[in-house]
């Protein structure tokens, strides 16, 4: 890169310009990948923090939990297989989504998650003390911070039943609202009155080994569910699948403009230096010399610009208040990084490619 | 011989017919010995320079550079036997405008995959011999017509060549600078025992005790004169 590095100190400007480009464009996605991540979080941290495999759903349920009834004959496989043995644990689980209202008037929204005390879903430490206790709900603790406290009274909007907050436990969201945990008798009453008969969303399921993830059909079979992955089943959280489909579709279409913008800046540079290309081959320069220097610049431009767009990002993220969702990790910041590098060099491979083809006789014409 | 072209030819198509530019020329130099090449426009010099300097294959005829015949070697391997052998004078400097002049000449040695220490004193040396030392960090945008073609002279020599070509290498100065740059030229290639071909309309810049030949009509015939003894 003898030549590559000087070009880039001496034609600074114009460099530091598409670098501009790119780092916008680097700034954008990195932003997307954190409203993304952000969104995710809200509408399925609650679900990802529990310490569950799979779930099984009443078949044809689409992955929600609004569209799944199970009944105690659904759970009896389950339990009875769990007894078995093998390292599977299982617990009915009931979701839903409510409103609340405190004594002062003010409303609060919750996706409640209703299973019984001594189940492994129950929050640990004394959030499953306080299931156990009299009926009342445990809220997830970003709802603390809104001014609740243990002791305040929630009037359960719908079947206007008030109950007394137990306790706080670990945070998170499901379907774009704070989560809450009852017994799953409290749930049921919530959700269907007198009339639960025993009712509940779903079988969560801890397979501990293979074993127990390979027995998982037969019990499905048997209990007549229909089993899918906690990942799977983030599907059923509301909007998700829009929203990541949105944001990847945005995405996508950032790194695509940007690959353009690359291959556009590079194949005008190199055109622009073919004179200069056909002197360095006419002073004995192979083809693998000229495409390393090539390739050597454009890798120092696209990840020089990438890594300060990513930064000022990550910079902004930090100052992004609680109202937005938006969470930026190593990981997904690191790949859309590594993505828009790659794809501008992708890009850029007809430009690159053109270096090749550049005949040293033009070195005998006019000034490089 | 450093250099042997044996009956060249080199034609290229013209509409419907083919226009030969080179035919059955032949010239040889040996180590040391500078020759001047003059002809009219179009008469097919830098075409000459161009096979010599391994920059276009020929039709037919046989190319001989520092003892490789190099008629039919792969562009991969013509590449590298100029890279080692042969070193490029160009009408304009043809120079890098973000290297200084010294840079210029070491990049010769990046190409060939040695700019060590002895390299870059070697450099220092070269610009030192064409009298731009005080010179050595500026860049072409900086530098005089004249001390532009001085750093070239010095890169084609970087590389140890056994053959120079000089295509119209003061075509671009005033009399007095051209006098003064091919003067150099031919000095440093003596010096360094370099068989040389200079291309050049002003043979009246040219030095004394230069061999002249002429193109016409795709051959190389001898001069009328050689240069300096009689005008």
């Amino acid at each position: 890169m003898f030549l590559a590095w000087r070009d880039l100190r001496v034609a600074r400007g114009r460099f530091a310009l598409v670098g501009v480009v790119i780092g916008l464009v680097a700034l954008l996605t990195t932003l997307l990948s954190g409203l993304a991540a952000g969104l995710v979080d809200d509408g399925i941290s609650g679900l990802r923090g529990l310490p569950l495999t799979h779930l099984a759903l009443q078949p044809g349920a689409q992955h929600s939990f609004s569209r799944s009834s199970l009944t105690p004959e659904n759970l009896e496989p389950w339990t009875q297989a769990a007894a078995g043995g093998t390292d599977l644990e299982v617990a009915p689980l009931g979701v839903a989504f409510f409103n609340a209202r405190t004594a002062s008037g003010d409303t609060v929204d919750f996706a409640l998650y209703g299973t019984p005390p001594d189940s492994f879903l129950a929050p640990e430490g004394a959030g499953r003390a306080a299931l156990a206790g009299p009926p009342g709900l445990v809220l997830s603790e970003e709802l603390a911070s809104s001014g609740l406290a243990v002791g305040d009274e929630l009037t359960v909007v719908g079947p206007d039943v008030t109950l007394p907050i137990l306790g706080f436990t670990f945070g998170g969201s499901y379907g774009h609202v704070d989560i809450a945990f009852s017994s799953l008798e409290v749930w049921q009453e919530l959700v269907y009155g007198p009339s639960a008969k025993g009712r509940f969303s779903a079988v969560a399921i801890r397979a501990g080994d293979n074993e127990a993830i390979t027995s998982l059909p037969a019990i499905d079979q048997a209990a007549g569910t229909a089993t899918e992955t906690r990942d799977q089943a983030y599907a059923g959280s509301p909007g998700y699948a829009a929203e990541t489909a949105t944001m990847s579709l945005i995405t996508g279409f950032l790194l695509v403009i940007s690959a353009l913008i690359v291959a556009a800046f590079f194949t005008v540079w190199t055109i622009q230096r073919t004179r200069q290309i056909g002197l360095l081959k006419a002073l004995g320069a192979s083809n693998a010399y000229v495409l390393r220097d090539a390739l050597g610049q454009l890798a120092v431009v696209l990840v020089a610009a990438t890594a300060a767009g990513a930064l000022v990002a990550v910079g902004i993220g930090k100052l992004v208040g609680s109202g937005v969702p938006f969470s930026l990790q190593a990981g997904p910041v690191l790949s859309s990084a590594a993505t828009l590098v790659i794809l501008g060099m992708v890009g850029s491979l007809v430009a690159i490619r053109r270096v090749t083809t550049v005949e040293p006789i033009i070195a005998l014409g006019a000034d490089s | 011989m450093n250099l042997e072209l044996d009956a060249v030819s080199v034609a290229v198509p013209d509409g419907d017919d083919t226009l030969t530019i080179l035919d059955q020329a032949s010239l040889a130099i040996p180590a040391g010995e500078v020759v001047a090449l003059t002809g009219a426009s179009g008469s097919g010099k830098s075409t000459l320079v161009a096979v010599a300097g391994l920059l276009r294959a020929v039709d037919s005829g046989r190319v001989v550079v520092a003892g490789t015949d190099a008629t039919d070697l792969k562009r991969s391997a013509r590449t590298r036997l100029r890279g080692e052998s042969i070193g490029l004078v160009f009408q304009s400097p043809n120079l890098f405008g973000s290297l200084t002049a010294i840079e210029q000449v070491e990049l010769v040695a990046h190409i060939g995959g040695h700019l060590d220490r002895h390299a870059r004193r070697r450099a220092a040396e070269l610009i030192d011999a064409v009298g731009l030392n005080h010179r050595a960090n500026t860049r072409p945008a900086q530098l005089s017509g004249g001390e532009r073609q001085r750093v070239g002279i010095a890169r084609a020599l970087m590389n140890r060549p056994a053959v120079l070509l000089a295509d119209e290498p003061t075509a671009a100065l005033d009399d007095a600078k051209g006098r003064e740059i091919m003067a150099l030229l031919v000095a440093e290639a003596r010096s360094r025992d370099i068989a040389t071909l200079v291309v050049t309309h002003n043979v009246d810049q040219l030095p004394a005790g230069v061999d002249r030949f002429h193109l016409e009509s795709g051959r190389v015939e001898p001069g009328s004169a050689r240069a300096g003894s009689t005008v």
